[in-house]
């Protein structure tokens, strides 16, 4: 699978969610733009900010339609393949990155409106995220180049690691002692751009997650048991968000830990039964029983 | 004959012939060997590399990377997302299954052939006869039986009900345990070590590594394939054009390489059928050695018309672990009793039907399903069947796979599990038997006709799992092969 179709993968179905977010928003603003203002204020008016007043004419009203109209079709235009199409994401930045910042500066020099401080922050965000699409699609960007997970993902791989597979007294090998999260770390990197930003969101997503379950911690800050009770009960929840990031990453935990010739003799599994019949097959194979195989060879030279 | 290694491609290259057959898994190798027997110049392309046993170690890592696609993650997304590992490499998801082999029910058949309008279904005797001679198929000889089956077996003649040793493609097989990762010993009779090689003994070529990007047309008429050869780095195109091009990515890829090629029609994505499946562990209080075994060698025959088959489903520790409850040292001590330790899958015929589109204009499928409450209610009856037998079997306590209950040790608690009613995204699903997205019958309710030909275009046969009208309510290889064969000689003799 090429890099581009990988990253490709991740990107197309963002650009898609994104331009019908735009067209949604643009609808709305446009067939209730009073009604919009007012919801805004009622959520500014808890954080004790003044109320925007509504529009007195529709002048801006057409502008603005006119401009969520365009970023709607970018990101619709971009959706289908963003690596070929990256150019177009430029033109997409320097609209929500003129609207954020527009924003800010009439939040500080004009009045602090809810309103503005919503649109600086949602503009700014998605700023960012077109901005991250952007450098991964770049000929030789980090969706397609073999790119590191960060360092705060492999912490986190590693805490969640040490929950799996923790020291027990009499038992060989444990995460830190195998280098478990290194490990997993390795195989999300292998997998791709999608697999490393997708791995690194979920174990985001799983440090505050205990929150929902009304652990007043983060994971990692948790000691070892509890961490590893909170996956526990993460694992067993009805709610996919909470159950498949921690099953997705018990399976390469799983996979990588035994593996290990420790482990696996630890728990029993003698490696010899394996051995002998590989040696076996490996005497049919010198004598001729099976195989040999077509191999593939280097095509240089065909006509 | 040419077995040619596509990433070493270094320049742009073109290929006339009268078949190009796209993928070599259980339909497209089939095809290719039938096609070039017949002196017909067939060329197959194939993504992933060729491996063999030499090339095998029973290592779960090395399979994902490279017997795998996407490292063994593919899956659909939905409520709940399903796991779908298929296989991408010379011979296909063959490489990597369990070598069960099944003719699918006469029931199944006669369905298909009333109601899809899949002519000639009833009729597949000689083809399924012949596959089954070529990849040497038998039931599981008492030397390869292990005592995680005859266990099962014994308990459930007890309980009265009907099973039987499975029918394996194996020719040599010497139970290293290790199906789901390559066969090491070349025993299983994987497309890899029978079909493909026959193809190339009467002719053909394969380019390994190349994976097909589009499929070329011209107005109606489908003229060949555009894959890619080459490096990342140094990427170049090997275009080959055919009287017949032959799509048999697997009914995951074939839809997606269709769409993204601007091959449509109403039915082509659609009806994706998966035989949603879950594994259930049972420890038992004395030592089986699972991996001794041969892992796959039993079916509980007494619900298949119910929708549900029961099978044995060994996998090594690294695989295995995953499913084993809990977290830390809870975790760690029932790994502990791993030699004690026997796994039985429940997979069921479902009803629910999903659909695969591309990703944007890239040919990587994007499979979307949804479980029905039938189909939920039907998995947590295999479940708790499948439970049922191993406490009759002197089981200490049931890994049941469902998180709302997943430790069952007594009737009593099985009789609780069974009214449970948990969601399905509480269940630990997964699926190995994706079908149905291109489906073959009638021009009314299909996209293709009985022998695979697309009714929107001309010049195109899929050949592959896709083409099951329906779930066909047992493993799918043995049918995907003997359609194959029955469509490569409606090509060669019309
Ligand atoms: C773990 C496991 C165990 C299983 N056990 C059994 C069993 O015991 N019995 C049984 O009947 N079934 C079993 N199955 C399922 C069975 O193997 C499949 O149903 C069957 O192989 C499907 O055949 P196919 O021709 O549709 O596709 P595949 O066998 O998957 O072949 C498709 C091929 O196309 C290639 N390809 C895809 N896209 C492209 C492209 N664009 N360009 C070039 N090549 C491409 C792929 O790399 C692959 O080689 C199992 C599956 C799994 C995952």
């Amino acid at each position: 699978m090429s890099r581009s179709n990988d990253i490709d993968t991740l990107l197309s179905p963002l650009f898609r969610v994104l331009a019908i977010a735009f067209a949604v928003t643009g609808t709305l603003f446009f067939l209730f733009p009073d009604g919009t203002i007012d919801t805004l204020n009622r959520a500014g008016s808890w954080l004790g900010l003044p109320p925007a007043p509504h529009l007195t004419h529709r002048f801006w009203l057409g502008l603005g339609t006119a401009y969520m109209a365009v970023v709607t079709v970018l990101a619709w235009r971009i959706s289908p393949a963003p690596s070929e199409r990256r150019l177009l994401m430029e033109p997409l930045m320097v609209g929500k990155a003129t609207s954020s910042l527009t924003c800010l500066l009439f939040a500080i020099f004009d009045q602090p409106f809810f309103i503005y401080i919503a649109n600086f922050v949602v503009d700014g965000a998605l700023v960012g995220i077109v901005w991250w699409a952007w450098r991964q699609t770049a000929p030789n960007g980090g969706g397609r180049g073999g790119g590191h997970l960060d360092e705060r993902s492999n912490q986190l791989l590693q805490r969640i690691a040490e929950a799996f597979l923790p020291p027990l007294d009499g038992r060989a090998g444990d995460a830190e002692g195998i280098g478990l999260g290194g490990r997993v770390a390795a195989h999300l990197e292998s997998q791709g751009a999608g697999a490393r930003i997708g791995g690194a969101v979920a174990l985001r997503w799983l440090n505050v997650a205990p929150f929902v379950l009304g652990t007043p911690r983060t994971l990692s800050r948790l000691p070892v048991d509890e961490r590893a009770m909170v996956l526990d009960r993460m694992e067993r929840s009805r709610w996919l968000i909470l159950r498949t990031p921690v099953v997705a990453l018990k399976l390469l935990l799983g996979l990588h830990a035994y593996r290990q010739p420790d482990l696996r003799a630890d728990i029993g599994v003698d490696d010899d039964w394996l051995n002998a019949r590989l040696e076996q097959a490996r005497a049919r194979r010198a004598a001729g029983e099976k195989g040999p195989f077509p191999e593939p060879q280097s095509p240089d030279g065909v006509s | 004959m040419a077995c040619l290694d596509g990433a070493k491609l270094t320049r742009n290259h073109r290929v006339r012939c009268d078949v190009v057959i796209v993928g070599t898994g259980a339909g497209g190798a089939v095809f290719a060997a039938e096609a070039a027997k017949a002196g017909l110049d067939v060329v197959m392309l194939e993504e992933g590399g060729y491996y063999t046993g030499k090339d095998l170690s029973g290592d779960a890592k090395f399979s994902f990377d490279h017997l795998y696609r996407d490292g063994g993650l593919t899956a659909t997304l939905g409520r709940p997302p399903i796991p779908v590992p298929v296989g991408c490499c010379v011979g296909g998801t063959t490489m990597v299954n369990s070598g069960t082999c099944y003719r699918t029910p006469d029931f199944v058949l006669q369905r298909w052939e009333r109601e899809f309008g899949l002519e000639g279904a009833t009729e597949l005797d000689n083809d399924y006869a012949a596959i089954e001679q070529d990849l040497s198929i038998k039931p599981v000889p008492d030397a390869l039986y292990g005592p995680q089956h005859q266990r099962v077996e014994d308990a459930i003649k007890e309980l009265g009900w009907a099973g039987s040793r499975i029918p394996r493609n194996e020719d040599g097989c010497i139970s290293t345990g290790t199906c789901a990762m390559g066969c090491p010993s070349d025993g299983k009779t994987s497309m890899a070590v029978s079909k493909v090689p026959e193809a190339l003994a009467a002719g053909a070529t394969l380019w390994t590594r190349a994976p097909v990007r589009r499929i070329l047309r011209h107005r109606n008429q489908v003229v060949g394939v555009a894959a890619r050869a080459g490096t990342p780095e140094q990427p170049t195109d090997l275009l080959v054009t055919a009287e017949t091009t032959v799509i048999a990515c697997g009914a995951l890829h074939t839809p997606a390489l269709l769409l993204a090629s601007g091959i449509g029609g109403p039915w082509i994505g659609r009806n994706l059928h998966l035989h949603p499946a879950t594994r259930v562990v049972a420890r038992f209080p004395d030592e089986i050695r699972g991996w001794q075994e041969v892992p796959q060698a039993y079916n509980i025959d007494e619900f298949i018309d119910d929708g549900v088959f029961i099978q044995g489903q060994f996998v090594p520790p690294d695989v295995q672990a995953p499913v084993i409850p809990g977290w830390g040292v809870e975790h760690r001590q029932r790994m502990a009793a791993f030699p004690r330790l026997a796994s039985f899958g429940a997979l069921i015929s479902d009803r629910s039907a999903g659909r695969v589109r591309p990703a944007g204009r890239s040919t990587r499928p994007v499979a979307t399903y949804r479980l029905q409450p039938a189909d939920r209610d039907r998995l947590i009856f295999g479940i708790a069947r499948t439970i049922e037998a191993f406490l009759a079997a002197g089981a200490e306590e049931v890994y049941s796979g469902v998180a709302a209950m997943p430790v069952v040790r007594s009737r009593t608690e099985l009789a609780r599990f069974e009214r449970l009613q948990p969601p399905a995204t509480q269940i630990e699903i997964m699926a190995f038997h994706p079908m149905g997205t291109v489906r073959a019958g009638g021009p009314e309710i299909a996209a293709s006709d009985p022998w695979g030909r697309l009714y929107d275009v001309e010049g195109i046969v899929v050949s592959d799992g896709s083409l099951l009208p329906t779930s066909n309510r047992i493993n799918p290889q043995l049918t995907i092969m003997a359609l194959a064969r029955r469509a490569a000689r409606k090509l060669v003799a019309p």
